[in-house]
């Protein structure tokens, strides 16, 4: 029988780290480990993810709202030149919203379950060298060596929608959703209240792209956690809120039939 | 002792695999080492089982002591790890979650060829999980990774293989 | 050199210090801010969107990356002007302070360091030691040669220095995500449009 297994790992050939060959099942263990010097930054190879803290605070923190904004209306822009209708337009910024959404589950989640007090816990250095900091001290920079407990993945709609309407509102639009509401027709369907949406705020004239763009964070976030959904948003002036939203999840028939069975 | 070590999409497929040995003590048989992936897909069934259980462990095959206290303690708080969940013959399979339910998956063989079952430590092998974990929100954050994509980088792989000496080899 | 006053920007150490008092002011009081990794994450989706539309001909995603950054360019710098209301910049020399100390910093709180002036003063360079578009970036294979992944502030800065009648050529030397030891841009005056009164320090 060959020795040459599936190996999808090592699909595409790996260049440029010459002290590695990444993945190859047929190898084995390899004695030269990676907390050998030989790998450290010293090595001019391209630079790795690896080697960047998943800390929140082992970066600049903030930019410019205006600069987003900037970039947001050239990605819309992009969006339109590249379609050739509005569903393709609404479809490109779903996508890029997505794109954020699956990352955010894991990485905010992940975050979470740092505990604060943690010797692991990061402390600011020398913030003008931010960046070297992060770098150099990788080997000892690891989130999961301050976790005694992961945070618990989110099993039931309701949660995983509080995590949305919650930490994730927090973390991108800097407050939590105004409201978390389930419908009281339908069982599928549930509503996160944005009264005041940072983005179509500051970002004129492409209110509904902003929306499409967060239906598409909301339903990354959702499906990768298993939660096979449909999000709309709806725009739903009121006097004091002129430009409060309102996004209906409505969860796939399978989702309802897991909660029910496990309750 | 010898793991086989494997990352699975959500589409059942093999993001990353490998294979914790080292060469003068142990490695697994040759007939064997063909069956891990075959051992360890059986056993996702289970993982999917236990995915949407509030206190998977509870209801696994672990028979570790006091389910009492167990359930009071952080322990059962949380449920990436999932702890033991299989055994074939003499070997052991345990199982953890990512939050995009992403299956980390390890066969453990024991270091002995009297057929004793492997015994898991938890606690280290918890962590050599969290810390993959990891590593994996890492290759995801980068925009050019693609969900369920194999992960290539020799940089994960001896980051992954260092943390397996660091944890598993006793 | 004529006997500056701090209304007279002389490239001096202390109007570049007071160019840093006035910026870290508007940064800190005067600008509202966002998640900066919403913006890195943004950007990702961007472009690696990009290199999938345009099948990962890296080239087409430098210029598109370009074009985006300029259409950005060209209506950003009346959003500092208006915020800053700075003057016009009486020397190249102070035309890099005023990117890097205030432009950069207001925008996305970093301030690149000035360098690599040429002899006759016409270019520099910029050197981003921190850039938020490419945290958490790694290049694949396929794309480490040729993709400038920031290549988006290269048409930024086009768009905005031609806005105040600056005539430049823009791009990228380095990159760390390519391997270097720095990420340099270089920014180089062609020429002053329209009638203007040519700047100069000679």
């Amino acid at each position: 029988m060959s020795q040459k297994i599936i190996n999808p790992s090592t699909s595409v050939a790996p260049a440029k780290h010459s002290d590695s060959t990444g993945y190859d099942y047929t190898i084995g263990p390899q004695q030269t480990l990676p907390n050998a010097p030989s790998l450290s930054k010293a090595t001019t190879s391209l630079p790795s993810v690896y080697n960047e803290s998943l800390h929140a605070s082992a970066r600049n923190p903030q930019v410019s709202l205006a600069a987003y904004a900037f970039l947001f209306q050239e990605l819309v822009t992009q969006a339109r030149n590249a379609s050739k209708s509005v569903s393709e337009i609404e479809l490109r910024l779903h996508r890029n919203g997505y794109h954020l959404g699956i990352r955010l589950l894991e990485l905010l989640n992940f975050r979470s379950s740092v505990s604060p007090g943690s010797k692991n816990f990061f402390k600011p250095g020398n913030s003008s060298q931010g960046v070297n900091v992060a770098s150099s001290a990788f080997q000892e920079d690891s989130l999961a060596q301050g976790i005694a407990n992961m945070k618990r993945r989110d099993l039931r709609m309701v949660e995983i929608l509080q995590f949305i309407h919650g930490t994730v509102w927090s973390y991108l639009f800097g407050r939590v959703g105004d409201d978390l509401v389930k419908s009281s027709e339908r069982e599928n369907e549930f509503m996160i209240i944005d009264n005041s949406p940072l983005l179509t705020r500051f970002i004129s004239s492409t209110n509904v792209q902003c929306d499409f763009f967060v239906c598409g964070i909301i339903e990354g976030i959702l499906d990768s956690a298993s939660f096979p959904c449909n999000v709309t948003a709806h725009s739903v002036p009121e006097q004091n809120f002129d430009q409060k939203v309102v996004f209906v999840v409505r969860f796939e028939p399978q989702v309802l039939e897991r909660e029910a069975l496990r309750s | 002792m010898p793991c086989y070590f494997a990352i699975i999409g959500a589409k059942d497929n093999p993001i990353y695999e490998a294979e914790f040995t080292s060469p003068q003590l142990n490695q697994f048989p040759p007939e064997l080492k063909e069956l891990n992936p075959f051992i360890l897909h059986a056993s996702l069934d289970i993982v999917e089982d236990l995915q949407w259980q509030t206190h998977p462990q509870a209801g696994g095959n672990t028979s570790t002591s006091g389910g009492f206290l167990r359930s009071r303690h952080s322990a059962s708080n949380s449920n990436c790890y999932l702890g033991k969940i299989d055994h074939f013959y003499g070997l052991a399979i345990t199982a953890y979650l990512s939050y995009g339910n992403m299956k980390f998956v390890m066969i453990h063989s024991s270091n002995s060829n009297n057929g004793a079952p492997v015994q898991i430590e938890d606690g280290p092998v918890k962590s050599f999980y969290q810390e993959v974990h990891e590593l994996y929100v890492k290759t995801l954050m980068n925009p050019f990774y693609k969900l369920n994509d194999p992960i290539t980088s020799p940089v994960f792989d001896n980051r992954v293989r260092a943390l397996a000496k660091r944890y598993l080899t006793r | 050199m004529s006997s500056s006053t701090n209304n007279t920007p002389v490239p001096s150490t202390s109007s570049k210090k007071s160019l840093k008092v006035f910026s870290d002011d508007i940064w800190k009081n005067k600008t509202a801010k966002i998640n900066a990794e919403l913006f890195t994450l943004t950007y990702g989706s961007i472009v690696s969107q990009l290199c999938t539309d345009y099948e990962r001909d890296f080239a087409k995603v430098n210029n598109q990356l370009y074009s985006m950054g300029y259409n950005i360019g060209v209506r950003l710098i009346e959003d500092f002007l208006a915020r800053t209301a700075l003057p016009r910049c009486d020397s190249l020399a102070r035309t890099s302070e005023v990117i890097t100390i205030c432009a950069f910093k207001v925008f996305l709180n970093v301030t690149p360091q000035v360098g690599n002036w040429s002899s006759n003063k016409d270019s520099f360079s910029l050197f981003l030691e921190e850039n938020p578009l490419s945290e958490f970036v790694e290049l694949p294979m396929d794309a480490a040669k040729e993709l400038w992944y920031s290549n988006i502030l290269c048409g930024v800065l086009k768009g905005a220095l031609e806005m105040v009648q600056m005539d430049c050529d823009v791009w990228f030397v380095n990159d760390v995500l390519k391997g270097d030891q720095t990420t340099e841009l270089r920014i180089k005056l062609n020429r002053v449009l329209k009638d203007e009164i040519p700047a100069g320090e000679d």
